[in-house]
């Protein structure tokens, strides 16, 4: 419940900030203007708070907590807390469809939906390689997204290495280091199904995670059919982040540190590290992009910030002796 | 009508040799299964064949009247529950989190564990005097404390059969002891239970019907007294122990020889 408050507060705080600073005041009379039709603010202040920060914050909180949530869901399926959402070559998969996208010369929707496509297209690569093996364990699969994500990251410098170094090249490079800051309301609509049905699914599976995350014979002996259950988890979690970095591109350490704050929080059962580590993960993003578009007149890329943070978080963690497996 | 029904039943590993074939047995509830046997001779491979965590080579198992193979997951989690010999690493859990989990046959997809769930978990923990342990982690346990957690969790799963893969061996003596008497308080309570040891004083000591394996594979069942004959121990683990009636046991105890 602080969590959400907090959450709130800060979204709140967060429209007011940026390089052209709104009084609170006149983001309450901006919104109530909404309402009456009056113009009580100017137009500029109107159009920044409703155009260009609104979905941008909205997008921060939708981001965060798909890529926490998701983090906390694969660290509890693989049993393991190194593991982070581009486990199965997601994030390396988009980031070709972009690249890709980029070279073609595609607009910002056309690199959205390539980078969508070509993310799930690499994780199911990597489920499919242990299920012509005929060996599907949680071995073989974390096997395979390791080899598919060096095959996209080997791809992708064919692409870097093709690319024009002055202009496309230049714009895989920022889009590999995320920002929000094409995110438009269009945009943000058109993958927030996908971010709704992939956390609703993994919220309401919650409790069932804590009896996947005790392994796979144990969790089968206690009536959980595992094959079909972890392929649900791995579709959702996989659908959540790739719907989140085809907007952001890539951002990186929220999906492997957040989850441990949330279970140093409230212990190892999803069922509560879960929603709060959604939570965490809306305000760590909410707090990093404001910060991103604030602390210079220009863009600081995301994952440069995540990881400038993120890095003292998890240390902290790790000396206080807080790393839980699950 | 037999609770679980066993017939024929073989298995092999992919492209290994039979681990044990033509495997016949019969339990009712009330009754205790001792199977004992030697090292890698299949013990635990049948109890995970028995509570369908392996697909038998061939044979069929059944539990009143119906094959495993036809119950789904969540039939059979409400059917057996299975203690295992070693759990890896069994994560940070609290006592009462983790027992609760034996519930998950009871509940639907969407649903977690609630006040009914968790009064069950405060019942099982009393009858196995861990009251005291319910909010440590399970990490943070001895090797026995955690074993008998292991066995609330069972206990809430509120199975027919209860499968013990060599529950006493992590046990000092009197933990042996109380995790024996658990077994026959559950044979008391009409659960079905069956346990694999390395002791035969334990077939002895519960009195009921002792599976025995042969070195060569070959799978026996009888009372204590028809097969657990010095002579069958002794090929069983090819080692000269001696067999002593004990009057003040009022049972026969086997002892291993001196040097």
């Amino acid at each position: 419940m602080f969590a959400l408050m907090t959450l709130i507060l800060l979204a709140i705080i967060s429209l007011c900030f940026g390089n052209y600073q709104i009084p609170m005041s006149h983001l309450y009379d901006a919104i109530l203007a909404q309402f009456t039709g009056q113009p009580l603010v100017s137009p500029i202040e109107s159009n920044i708070i409703f155009s260009l920060r609104l979905p941008r914050m909205l997008a921060a909180v939708g981001i965060g907590a798909a890529l926490a949530i998701s983090g906390t869901a694969y660290q509890s399926i693989f049993q393991n807390p190194l593991v982070s959402p581009d486990l199965l070559g997601v994030s390396n998969g988009a980031a070709v469809g972009a690249a890709l996208a980029i070279l073609l010369g595609l607009h910002s929707f056309g690199t959205q939906v390539l980078a969508f496509i070509v993310g799930l297209a690499a994780v199911m690569l990597s489920v499919l390689i242990p299920r012509l093996m005929g060996r599907s364990t949680n071995l073989t699969l974390v096997l395979a997204g390791v080899v598919v994500s060096g095959l996209m990251q080997a791809i992708l410098g064919l692409l870097k290495y093709m690319a024009d170094p002055d202009s496309q090249l230049q714009n895989i490079v920022y889009w590999q280091l995320g920002s929000l800051s094409k995110v438009t309301v269009n945009s943000f609509m058109s993958v927030l199904p996908m971010l709704l049905l992939g956390t609703l699914v993994l919220f309401i599976m919650r409790w069932r995670l804590t009896v996947l995350g005790l392994g796979d014979a144990a969790a089968q002996s206690m009536g959980i059919n595992v094959t079909t259950e972890r392929r649900i988890v791995v579709l959702c979690a996989t659908v959540l982040t790739a719907a989140s970095v085809c907007l952001s591109g890539t951002i990186g350490w929220i999906g492997l540190v957040v989850p441990h704050m949330a279970r140093m929080l409230v212990g190892p059962n999803t069922r509560y590290s879960l929603p709060l580590s959604g939570l965490i993960g809306a305000i760590f993003l909410l707090i990093v992009d404001t910060l991103a578009r604030t602390l210079s007149a220009g863009e600081i890329p995301l994952s440069i910030l995540t990881g400038f943070i993120g890095t003292p978080i998890f240390i902290y963690i790790l000396a206080t002796r807080k790393v839980t497996l699950r | 009508m037999s609770l679980l029904d066993v017939s024929h039943l073989a298995y092999h590993y992919p492209k290994q040799a039979v681990l044990f074939q033509d495997i016949n047995c019969q339990l009712q509830a009330g009754q205790v299964l001792t199977i004992l046997g030697p090292n890698g001779i299949g013990k635990s491979t049948l109890l995970k064949c028995l509570m369908g965590l392996l697909k038998p080579t061939s044979g069929t198992i059944s539990m009143n009247n119906v094959p495993l193979a036809k119950q789904s997951v969540k039939q059979l989690a409400q059917l057996v529950a299975y203690v295992p010999q070693h759990v890896p690493d069994p994560g940070s859990l609290t006592v009462n989190d983790y027992v609760v989990t034996g519930r998950t046959p009871y509940m639907s997809f969407a649903q977690a564990p609630g006040a009914e769930e968790y009064a069950r978990v405060e019942d099982a923990l009393a009858q196995l005097g861990l009251t005291q342990l319910a909010n440590r982690q399970v990490n943070t346990l001895s090797g026995g404390q955690f074993q008998l957690v292991t066995i609330a969790k069972a206990l809430v799963q509120e199975p027919q059969l209860v499968i013990l893969d060599e529950p006493t061996a992590a046990l000092d003596f009197g933990r042996q002891r109380q995790v024996l008497a658990l077994i026959q308080d559950l044979a008391q309570h009409h659960f079905a239970v069956i346990h694999t040891t390395h002791n035969p004083n334990h077939a002895f000591q519960l009195g009921h019907m002792v599976g025995l394996f042969s070195p060569d594979g070959s799978f026996e069942t009888g009372t204590p007294d028809e097969l657990l004959t010095e002579e069958r121990l002794q090929q069983t683990y090819q080692t000269p122990l001696k067999l002593i009636y004990e009057p003040t046991l009022g049972r026969m105890i086997c002892e291993l020889p001196s040097f």
